[in-house]
């Protein structure tokens, strides 16, 4: 194994040199490929929005209008449970804005300004051929469903185990850490149910079939002003407009 | 690689020619190496830091009067108890599936060998996520294999204990391979040899003359992939998922600690795999310290 030391191992760590310098390549062709509108133009000033998991659509088009209507301003989005986020802007990551998906995990991190946006419920999601057989809150106990459910510090992961009690939470097979990896398992097949946002069947469409939970209970969901930057009020602002609320609305969200 | 390391210091030393004055020899190569180090000082210092202050770091921050409630706590023995299993299981799977692969690679055809190294190898340089990603896909509930496992004897591996284990040995295996191969390599196969003219049996030749040659190796690739087990995070997370008292593994409690804003709770776990990591590196310290 070891090589004779002279030539042959100089041309081996050039070749490795080269081998390495061809990765990067790689991956920067990949970058540039990828990432047309997401380089900091010159002079645009930033947002920067932390939205939890369950809003990752909704304010991805919301961003893209708020966008159109101020040319010179870009929004950075970021998406991930509430609680990871919270985490993060309490040790200091530069986030201008939060949404997140409870008033509890709001209320972790120190704000200027809060105003609930958003209103949202719980479903059951299954793939589309429902394996399992579910037909509603009640059939998720069973030992032999595979069910997926939030981790208990997440929003969803909270309200699930509040409308479900005790006996859901014991049938649970896995706690994902956001609600969008509860639908990624049942998306892929290797979950039975997963109990997920109203919004997320039915940003799922045709990949998952939903079935409503009878069940009060609710979320808020409030918005977070961070910072003292004009473009982040501006971004507050523009989602308690019309136009952000009818996209909000039209991906199943209650008005607030 | 390790066991290549003494051979070629070996190598260079009695290639060194001895100088005509046999007594200027040793002051001019102390000369030399004080040289080497006067301008490395900086960069060495930086790179040292930047290996030393996150431990440092971790360490200041770790609440020594509550460690011992923290670390009593239902959730973290629950935590302790599934990593402590897992990764002794996947560590005992590593040498039991590693070794004949390692036997296998230091005797096949140099051709055949490349092309299983390179399998083996893959598993260490691929980022766990993917690997977790790609295990969800051969092994998962519609996976390529785990489709068959899951109607034929109705065995789903994800979701379960046994689905930690596979993620662990997947990463694992690896690091006990490649140590095995080297130790294999380099023990001294005419001893086999001379054992085997001397009328015994192969399996007698390989237990009694071969494998107290091998052992160190075979010990301290045990010991690395028992801790590689132990701290295995993003494979364990996306094919095993998130269970406490059936998947939740030291790292992910850790995780879930400090994604809910318990950080005291994921310091005092995270304390808890420094000092495995410390006792592992002693174990190794034959191997890697004292060289």
């Amino acid at each position: 194994m070891p090589e004779p030391p002279g030539p042959g191992r100089l041309r081996a760590a050039l070749r490795t040199t080269v081998a390495l310098a061809a990765c990067g390549a790689v991956l920067a062709a990949a970058v540039s490929c990828g990432g047309g509108t997401s380089g900091v133009a010159a002079g645009r000033r930033n947002v920067t929005v932390f939205a939890a998991s369950s809003l990752t659509d909704v304010f991805s088009d919301i961003a893209a209008a708020f966008e159109a209507a101020h040319p010179d301003v870009e929004v950075t989005l970021q998406f991930a449970g509430s609680s990871r986020l919270a985490t993060q802007i309490n040790a200091g990551a530069p986030a201008d804005v939060f949404a997140a998906a409870d008033e509890r995990t709001a209320a972790h991190v120190a704000a200027r300004q809060v105003a609930v946006f958003a209103r949202n419920r719980l479903a059951i999601a299954t793939p589309p051929d429902n394996p399992a057989g579910v037909t509603g809150l009640d059939s998720l106990t069973g030992d032999d469903l595979v069910l997926a459910l939030c981790a208990p510090d997440v929003p969803c992961g909270a309200l699930a185990e509040q409308v479900g009690g005790p006996e859901l939470v014991a049938a649970a097979d896995t706690r994902e850490p956001n609600v969008r990896g509860v639908l990624t398992k049942v998306l892929l097949g290797e979950v039975d149910a997963g109990v997920v946002y109203l919004t997320d069947v039915a940003a799922a469409g045709d990949a998952v079939r939903g079935f409503a939970i009878d069940h009060p209970a609710s979320t808020a969901y409030p918005l977070v002003l961070l910072s003292d930057s004009p473009e982040a009020a501006g971004f507050v602002d523009f989602v308690a407009s019309p136009p952000a609320q009818d996209l909000l609305a039209a991906a199943g969200f209650g008005a607030p | 690689m390790s066991a290549a390391a003494p051979k070629m210091r070996g190598h260079t030393s009695s290639a060194t020619p001895a100088p005509p004055g046999a007594a200027s020899a040793p002051p001019r190569r102390r000369e030399v190496r004080g040289r080497a180090v006067g301008g490395l000082w900086l960069p060495a210092g930086i790179g040292l830091a930047l290996l030393v202050v996150p431990v440092i770091g971790l360490l200041q921050r770790a609440p020594w009067s509550d460690l011992p409630s923290l670390l009593g706590s239902a959730r973290l023995r629950d935590a302790l108890v599934i990593s402590a299993v897992t990764s002794a299981v996947a560590a005992g799977a590593s040498v039991l599936l590693g070794l004949p692969l390692a036997l296998v690679l230091s005797r096949c055809e140099p051709a055949l060998r490349r092309l299983v190294r390179v399998a083996v190898l893959l598993p260490m340089v691929l980022p766990p996520v993917v690997g977790g990603t790609a295990l969800l896909f051969a092994l998962g509930r519609r996976g390529l294999v785990g489709q068959w496992l899951d109607t034929t004897f109705g065995w789903s591996l994800p979701f379960s204990t046994a689905g930690v284990v596979v993620a662990a040995t997947f990463v694992a295996m690896p690091f006990f391979v490649i140590t095995a191969e080297a130790g294999l390599r380099s023990a001294d196969a005419g001893l086999v040899e001379a054992a085997r003219t001397l009328g015994a049996r192969r399996s007698v030749a390989f237990r009694r003359v071969m494998l107290p040659q091998v052992a160190p190796s075979l010990a301290a690739g045990a010991a690395l992939a028992w801790a590689r087990a132990l701290g295995e995070f993003g494979a364990t997370i996306t094919f095993a998922g998130n269970l406490r008292g059936r998947t939740q593994t030291l790292p992910l409690a850790t995780f879930e600690a400090l994604e809910a804003g318990r950080p005291a709770e994921a310091i005092a776990l995270s304390v808890v795999l420094l000092a495995v990591s410390v006792v592992v590196l002693v174990s190794l310290r034959d191997r890697w310290l004292t060289r």
